[in-house]
Parts: structure tokens; sequence; C-alpha cells
């Protein structure tokens, strides 16, 4: 078996202990999965398993172009077809509107942009009609000139001009976002460097490929209201307004369901477009209505951008580091969120190290290129993965060890970074150093057989989530039987969420975690607590989650008090009961200190007590962004809520010959308290072994004008278990770091010191990939993916 | 001009089945086995009227079956749809991600990939036949305890291969199931957690440290 460390977290348990908290009784535990049991016997309540009588399959005709003008559509055919219900095109009203950011039609009339843009919807009695419809719309197009390249797209004269009006940023006729970073004496700083490093990569699209697509059930209800079940990773900020705004119902007319489990999101299911759809074509219809994207559909409909970096990194002779001039173009032909990615490109490339001057800018840009939305990491891999390779290559000059060139920069804790940040819960260092000791304990490298090479690869990370969008809420409901009900809308994405707030919950109120019971999820009594995207979710529902068990025992103990005649602080609580400190034989059960309804006597039957951090200041600090140069104006202020790292090494083998790699070892690790050490290392091992691992490897996008093979996972490839090394060489480290709030409210800054984790852990993956092969064939390649062609073309051998 | 394209390797499902079902008519049999497909046959004569249709018997989980299927119908979508056997996931349709993987007279099969009319006969496990008396199987409690999956839309596939697996040979190596596994795709776990499982459910791996109370070593 590999290594699995978790660092000592008893000094962690003692500093709980200060801020009132029973310590370790759940909290970094390896809890059981509450949802394992379902999963494992096919029961989990995926909403793919959602089954209503009289279920109509909706589905969308999409366009074989990627820029085109549409000429005509005619349903004549589609509307004979026995089973077909409904055939709509943006010539219904329904179907007139914009999506999400206003720049995306619901179906397209005029021009379609990219090549799976919808044209027109087809609702039908059985999946044989729906397919037989949509085979039998006749779209007639002309096609028109594409262009795929972000950074030609944002050139102030590009060859194509792709929405009118243009949106035209600062002269650039394609460019809806600019985002600058100015910090320091860039030029002087950079003609003072010794030695100097310059990179450029490429990062094609790649989709989130989860098995289970995008899929939704809408059934209209009598009263006029729908009901929607949408596998999705949040609700209240995008999902539920999208679809009552699309379909023009107030909120409260929508009850919307979330999965058990969402089954699979990596970012690819924070819009609720298959909701969208299956909501509109119900209204219509007035039928239950199912809206299932096909595998093609799944691979080409969303995905994260095309990035093209280009990064020039200045050192000293004795290895410290001076200046970053980084520049990115990233595109799609939608706004989407786009613009936030450049946001926290700029927050990933002043992390983890001191720099003196920093020079930043990302461009976003109209392009023909496949529809993005949301990636794991959110801009962390794709930033990490130029400036790692590129701190590599320092190395290299400097003739210093890649660890100790990387460990003479890190940030120190409560250091303030490029963006005048004050650095919190830093655990680079840590992290480096233990993945370099699984490193050194896998011997020296072993030499392979003719003409097999191999390397070894090491690589930092950071993922810096930042703040708003939420006004998190969590209710708990104390029951006189001692149950507590968790009721918030936070998705289970897989990350193990629901365990996770039992967790929480159970370790608050010192109870038995058996006694908790996460809810199910629905807008008609679920608050906004967190989102399960950019990693936020057990960040922000945690707080909330924390605050309400304090604020129910502030409640209890002062009720309690009255009872047993003693003051609130004089009392604990433990196991559903509340006593004087140290004295058991004075215990009474929560029930009896439950408050009374006015007018009756004796307590209520149960208590809800609610609980958040609505003030973002509490954790960013009072302040403000200078937009021109992304300065923090303020004393604490920070654009982020936490600062979470990553490390990562691998052993690749490549053969000269074949171009093939085969990952042999693998060692990663992350900086954090863990809630349950079994969920991070699940993260770790599925960050770096799959999709981290299959960006580097194999995920490649062939395009030709727009149009993109890997409509199947046949065609574009993520890592099978053949891809991945054997069990007793996949070592993790869960290093325990954690930071302490400024200000007024003095406290870890991080709810029982939990950061986000399952974004941060792809980092490091594909830039250690590119080191170790680097290192194993003496060439530097910095265009992902990593396929045997490129390989053998780099070696002169194609 | 017609700018409708078919997009998925130049043939459709529905021009595959729809081609195939002449064929069906006359009797032919089951298209999924390797052995049966190499062997040569005249072309059959062609039907004159394509058939609908037909009622076909199968053994789910050890219980007799009976029931009536379009000719269109894939196995996975009979078994979902028609049986109500919802455990059985599907990711693709085409035979390539292992989600509606389901065990067929002993051999691990996608049932994306078998029409419901060539199961006549059979004898089909599913997930649903795992865990008895709702008591979950040692694989299964293994799968639970080591969180082999996490969203665990792939699971039940994973768990009906490594069951075939196991059927045929108790104690596998960690060789063969990884190759046992390899047609199976899993976007969340990084597949190491799911080897190890099935190698603790073996007794071939010790299980994971439960951790009680203080300091995690």
């Amino acid at each position: 078996m590999g290594k699995r460390f978790v660092g000592d977290l008893t000094q962690f348990a003692d500093k709980m202990a200060k801020y009132g908290y029973s310590g370790l009784r759940y909290m970094g535990q390896r809890v059981d999965d509450v949802n394992g049991p379902g999963i494992v016997t096919g029961t989990a309540d995926w909403t793919f398993n959602v089954n209503l009588p009289g279920m109509l399959v909706g589905k969308l005709k999409r366009s074989p172009y990627a820029h085109a003008k549409i000429v005509s559509i005619d349903t004549s055919k589609a509307e004979k077809i026995p089973g077909v219900v409904f055939v709509g095109t943006a010539k219904h009203p329904m179907f007139a509107g914009k999506l999400i950011f206003g720049d995306e039609p619901v179906l397209c009339d005029k021009e379609v942009w990219s090549n799976n843009d919808p044209v027109a919807i087809v609702a039908a009695e059985t999946l044989e009609a729906a397919d037989d419809a949509i085979d039998a719309i006749d779209v007639k197009y002309e096609e028109l000139p594409v262009e795929t390249d972000p950074e030609a797209a944002a050139s102030p004269s590009p060859s194509v001009v792709q929405k009118s009006p243009p949106p035209n940023k600062e002269g650039r006729p394609n460019c809806f976002y600019h985002i600058p970073l100015r910090y320091g004496d860039f030029d002087k700083e950079m003609a003072d460097s010794d030695v100097t490093v310059e990179l450029a990569s490429v990062q094609p699209p790649d989709p989130h490929g989860t098995p289970c697509t995008m899929n939704a059930v809408a059934v209209w209800n009598g009263d006029g209201s729908i009901s929607v079940w949408d596998d999705v990773q949040n609700i209240h900020p995008v999902p539920w307004p999208v679809i009552a705004g699309m379909v023009g119902l107030p909120q409260e007319k929508v009850h919307f369901h979330g999965p058990e489990v969402c089954a699979g999101g990596f970012g690819g299911k924070n819009a609720g477009l298959a909701g969208v759809y299956a909501a509109m074509l119900a209204i219509i219809t007035q039928r239950p209505v199912r809206v299932l994207y096909d595998r093609t559909e799944g691979l080409l409909h969303v995905s994260r951008p095309c990035w093209k970096w280009k990064v020039k990194i200045g050192a000293k002779k004795d290895g410290t580091l001076t200046a970053l001039e980084a520049t990115t173009y990233i595109g799609g032909p939608y706004g989407r969120f786009l613009g936030g990615l450049l946001e926290r490109a700029r927050n990933g490339l002043t992390g983890t190290y001191r720099w003196k001057a920093v020079k930043y800018d990302g461009y976003a840009s109209y392009t023909n290129a496949q529809n993005t939305l949301s990636y794991r990491g959110y801009s962390s891999p794709e930033t990490c993965y130029t400036v790692e390779m590129a701190m590599d290559e320092l190395a290299k000059k400097l003739g210093m060890d890649p660890l100790e060139l990387r460990l003479k920069n890190f940030l120190n804790e409560g250091e303030r970074n490029a963006m005048n940040e004050i650095f919190r819960s830093m655990g680079s260092p840590g992290v480096a150093k233990k993945i370099r000791e699984f490193m050194d304990a896998w011997g020296p490298k072993p030499s392979a057989p003719d003409p097999w090479v191999v390397g070894r690869g090491f690589a930092s990370g950071n993922k810096y989530t930042q703040g708003g969008m939420v006004t998190n809420t969590a209710h708990l409901k104390f029951k006189a039987n001692g149950v507590v009900e968790i009721i918030t809308d936070s998705m289970d994405i897989g990350t193990g969420l629901n365990t996770i707030w039992r967790q929480f919950v159970a370790e608050a109120l010192n109870i038995p975690i058996e006694n908790t019971v996460k809810i199910a999820v629905n807008t008609d009594y679920s608050p906004h607590t967190s989102n399960s995207f950019s990693s936020m979710a057990t960040f922000h529902g945690g707080y909330a989650l924390i605050n309400a068990a304090t604020n129910a025992k502030k409640i209890l103990f002062e009720n309690a008090a009255k009872i047993l005649n003693v003051k609130p602080e004089e009392l604990e609580t433990k196991d559903g009961k509340i006593m004087v400190k140290g004295k058991p034989e004075t215990a009474i059960p929560w029930s009896q200190a439950f408050p009374s309804i006015p007018g009756q006597p004796g307590p209520a039957s149960e208590m809800t007590v609610s609980g958040g951090i609505y003030s973002p200041d509490d954790y960013l600090g009072p302040g403000k962004m200078d937009p021109a140069t992304s300065q923090c104006l303020g004393p604490y202020f920070r654009s982020v809520l936490f600062h979470s790292h990553q490390a990562a090494a691998y052993e690749v083998m490549v053969n000269k010959e074949t171009g093939e790699l085969r990952v042999t070892k693998f060692a990663g690790g992350c900086d954090l308290i863990p809630v349950n050490p079994t969920n991070v290392e699940g993260q770790i091992e599925g960050g770096m072994l799959i999709m981290g691992l299959g960006t580097a490897i194999s995920e490649a996008r062939y395009e030709d004008k727009g149009m993109y093979l890997g409509k199947s996972y046949l065609e574009w490839k993520i890592p099978t278990v053949m891809d991945v090394p054997k069990t007793d060489y996949v070592d993790t480290a869960i290093v325990p770091v954690w930071g302490e709030a400024h200000g007024d409210n003095p406290r870890i800054d991080a709810p029982f010191g939990a950061k986000g984790t399952a974004e941060g852990v792809q980092a490091p993956s594909a830039p250690a990939i590119a080191n170790a092969v680097a290192d194993a064939i003496g060439v530097r390649l910095t265009n992902i993916p990593f396929t045997p062609d490129v390989i053998l073309k780099a070696l002169g051998k194609a | 001009m017609s700018e409708e394209k078919k997009e998925v390797k130049g043939v459709s499902r529905r021009t595959f089945i729809s081609g195939t079902v002449a064929g069906l008519v006359v009797g032919a049999a089951a298209a999924y086995g390797a052995t049966q497909l190499a062997v040569p046959k005249p072309p059959p004569a062609p039907a004159k009227e394509p058939i609908k249709g037909k009622y076909i018997s199968l053994t789910v989980n050890g219980k007799p079956t009976t029931l009536w299927v379009d000719a269109r119908w894939t196995l996975a979508n009979t078994l979902r749809n028609q049986l109500g056997l919802r455990g059985t996931t599907k990711g693709c349709d085409y035979g390539e991600c292992g989600c509606c993987n389901v065990i067929v007279d002993g051999r691990a099969v996608p049932s994306c990939m078998v029409l419901a009319i060539d199961a006549d006969g059979k004898t089909v496990e599913t997930i649903e036949g795992l865990a008895k008396g709702g008591k979950l199987s040692p694989l299964q409690e293994a799968m639970v305890k080591h969180r082999a999956f996490q969203c665990g839309f792939c699971a039940p596939g994973f768990i009906m291969t490594a069951k075939a697996l196991l059927d045929k040979k108790p104690r596998p190596t960690e060789d063969e199931i990884r190759e046992a596994l390899s047609g199976n795709i899993c976007r969340c776990t990084g597949y190491h957690r799911i080897v190890e499982s099935i190698l603790i459910a073996t007794g071939q791996k010790p299980p994971l440290e439960r951790i009680s109370s203080g300091a995690i070593p």
C-alpha cells in the first residue's frame, strides 16, 4: 500500500479548545461516507434516476458548424412523426430569450457561434421518436469565417469580428474582459534580474467529462407552479433564479429539488441548463419532461476554455525571485464565467511566491471555439501549469535544486503578496518537503531498458477561492428525541459534503453523529448555505453550521440555567443533554430547554436555530480593490476567502521510439485541517490521478474550423485504471496548517480549519508531469497533452 | 443542401439497430458473443416487414421474467425502464464507459451494447442482486468503508465488473483487477481506492485504519 500521511492534529485541537470546541470527536476522523450504501447498491438519489409517469423526452437539435448564418429551419417533417408532442424554435416566445449573461440565445435564430449551439427543441413520448424528430428537422446554414484562437481573437485587428455590436474592450473588437495587475517597479526589477526564463503554453479546451451528463426533470403542477429536479452543483446563485427567470415564474413557483448526490460536477453542472429546457418544455406541454444530454453533447457542450499563456520570470544569482510578467488569452462563443477566470488567474500568479514586481494582463474574447463553463480549479491548474514549469527551468539555469528554489521564495504566514493581501494559512513549504520525502523514499531513479527513459518531476500548486455570491445561512432543527436535522442547500457532488456536515454538527454540539440527519435539498425550505463550486462549500457552510450550533447552545444554556439554578456559562452539553460542568448527575435533556411558545405552558416540541456569516467583511476585511492595478486597499482586505496549497510528484517512463508515456509513481498532498482524511485523500488521488493526469497526457482536442473531434470517450481519452500507478506507488499527504483571522474577531480563519480541497489538488499535477517528462527526455514540452505524436515530434522523430 | 451530419462515428445507434433488425427476425444468435460473431454466416433473407419487437424470457437476479420488448431497446434501457432496475446507470450508450455493465451468463458486458431481444433466454445479474436481505456484500462493504467512490455514478458498473472477476477468480492479483476494470471509466476517484477495495475485500490488503481519537498517525 502506498503511504497515507496525516499530520498530527493535537496542536490544532488545543487551539480549538480555546475557542470552546470539544476537539477531535468527529473532526479529523475517517467517518464512513453517508452516501456509500446508496452508491454501492445503485439506489443513490441521482437526478438521473428520477422517473415520473407519463414523462416525455426532451432533446435539442444542435449546430454542426462553429460559425454560420441560419438560412431556414423546417420543422414540418418532424412534427408529423408519431409520438412527437412538440417541436420548437426561437420563433416560439418561450425560446426567444437569452441565457445566463444575456449574450447567449436559448435557441439560435439568426446565427450560430459554436458547433454545438442549439437551434431547435423536441419533446416526444419516446427516445426513439425524439431522435427521429431531431434528424427530421431540416436546417439550412451558410458557413461564416471561424476564429478559435483566443490570442488572435483578442488582437486589435482580428480576422473575424465576432459580434454585432462588437464588445471592443480597449480597442480590441472581440475582447469583452481585461484584467490587469501592476505591482512594484516591473521594468527595473526585470532589468536587474541575473537570470530570466521565458515560456509559452497552450492548454486546449477540456470537457468535464462526467459519466453522468447534464440532466433534469421538470413537471407542470396544476397550481401554476413547476417542480424541477436538476443535477446541479449549486441552487441559489445560478440554476434556480435562471430557470425561474427564463420561464417567467417567480422563484417561489419553481420548486427546485437537488439530488442527494450530484453525479459529478467539476464545474460543468453550475448553470442548470438542462433544467431550463426541461422547465420550458414542461410548461408548454403540461407534461413531465426529462432532458438528458447524450454523450456527445456532454463532451461538446461545455469545457474549460483554451488557455494561451506567455510568462517571463526573473531571479537573482542566489535564486531570489525578482519579477513576473504574464499574459493570458482565453475565449469562447459566449461570456459565461470567462471573466472571473482572469481574476482568479491573477490571484494564482501572486500566490505561493514572493515577487518584487508583477505585470499581468488577462484577456477574454469571443471566439468560435467550443462553449465553456467553470472547470475544476477555475484557472488554478492552468496558471500553476505555466509558472511551475518556468520555476523548474529557472532552477536548471541557476543550477539549484527545484525544491530549494521554491523553499527560498515561498511567502511566509502573514506576509503581503503582490496584490497587497495578507497571506494566511501558508502550508506550501510543509507540503513540498513532505512530497520530496516521499520522492526520496522511492529510491534512486530506476534504469529502464532502451528505448525507455525514466524521469521525475515535482511542482507546487495553489488555489485561492474568491469571496462573494453568498449570504450563507444554515438551519438546525432540534427534535425532542435528540435528533438534529441539518437544513441547507449544499449539494454533495461526491466530495462527501453530506457526511462533512454531520461531522461539523456532531462536533460543534458534542453529540453522536448518528443523531444528525442532513435533509434533502429543496428550495421550499432550504436556505442559501453554500455552493459546491470554487471549493467553497465546506468553508461557507461550515461557518454557518458552527454559528448555528453556537447560537443554539446559547439559547439552550440560557433556558437550562433557569431550570438548574446556575449561570449559563457554568453549563456544558454532551450527547443531547445539558449539565453543570463536570456534574453529569445534573443532566437534563435538551428538549426541556427548548424555548416555549408564548401563551403555552412548557417548552415547544422542537427548536429551529439559524446560523451564518453574512458580511463578507467578516472574513475579507473592510476595503476594496483598485481595478487598474489589482492592489487590495484596506488594512486587512483580501480578495480571497482562503489560501490553499498543494504539491505533487510523478515518476514517468517515456518510450523514445513510440512516444508512449506511462506514469509509474505518484505522490501528492495539500495543506489543511481535514474534516475527514479519507475524503481529502480521495480528492488528492482523483484530482491528481484523473483530471490532472488526463489534461497532461491524453485529453487532446483536435479541431478543424471550430469543429471538434472528441465526441465520445473513444476519441477523447480520459485516464483509465491502466494509466494510473499501482496501489503501492500512490502516496498522499495532508499537512495540517491553519491561519488566524485578523481584527476584532480573532479566530481560526477557516471553519474548524477546513479550507477547500477539491480543486487545488489538480493544480500541481500537469506541471509536475511536464517537469518529469522534461527530466526523462531532456526536452521541455509546454503544450499539453503530451500524446505520443507530441513526444516523438519533440524528439525529432515525427 | 442538407446540413445534417451523422456525427457519431459515422453510424448512429439507430442506423445500426435498424440494420440488424432484419437479421434478428430469422432468429440470428446473440450478437455479443465474440465467438459467435467470428462464425461466418450466410446473409439472412430480408424480411418483408421488420418486426417491431417480441416477447423475451430472461432470468434477472434469480427471478424468471417474461416481457415484450421493442426491437430497438437495449438491455440497459429495458432493465431501467421496463423492469425498474435503475441501479444500472448509463454514461455513454456506446459501450465506452462501463457504467451500465451487468453480468450476462457469467460475463460482465455493457448492457447498452446488448439489444434486449438478444438477451432472450439469458441470465442477467444487476447491482440490485448483490445486497441480500438488506445486507451489503463483502465487496460492497469494503467499497463503502474504503470510500471507493465519490459521486458514485460509475459504481454499479465497476462493482458488477469486479463481481464477474471474483466469481471466476476469488483472489485476483492487482494486475488482473486492473485488466478487468480497464473498460470502466471513473472521473472522480483516480481508480486507486476501487482497486484497493477489491484487494481488501479479498483479504489481500489490510483495511484502512480507523481513527478513534487524538493524534492521527
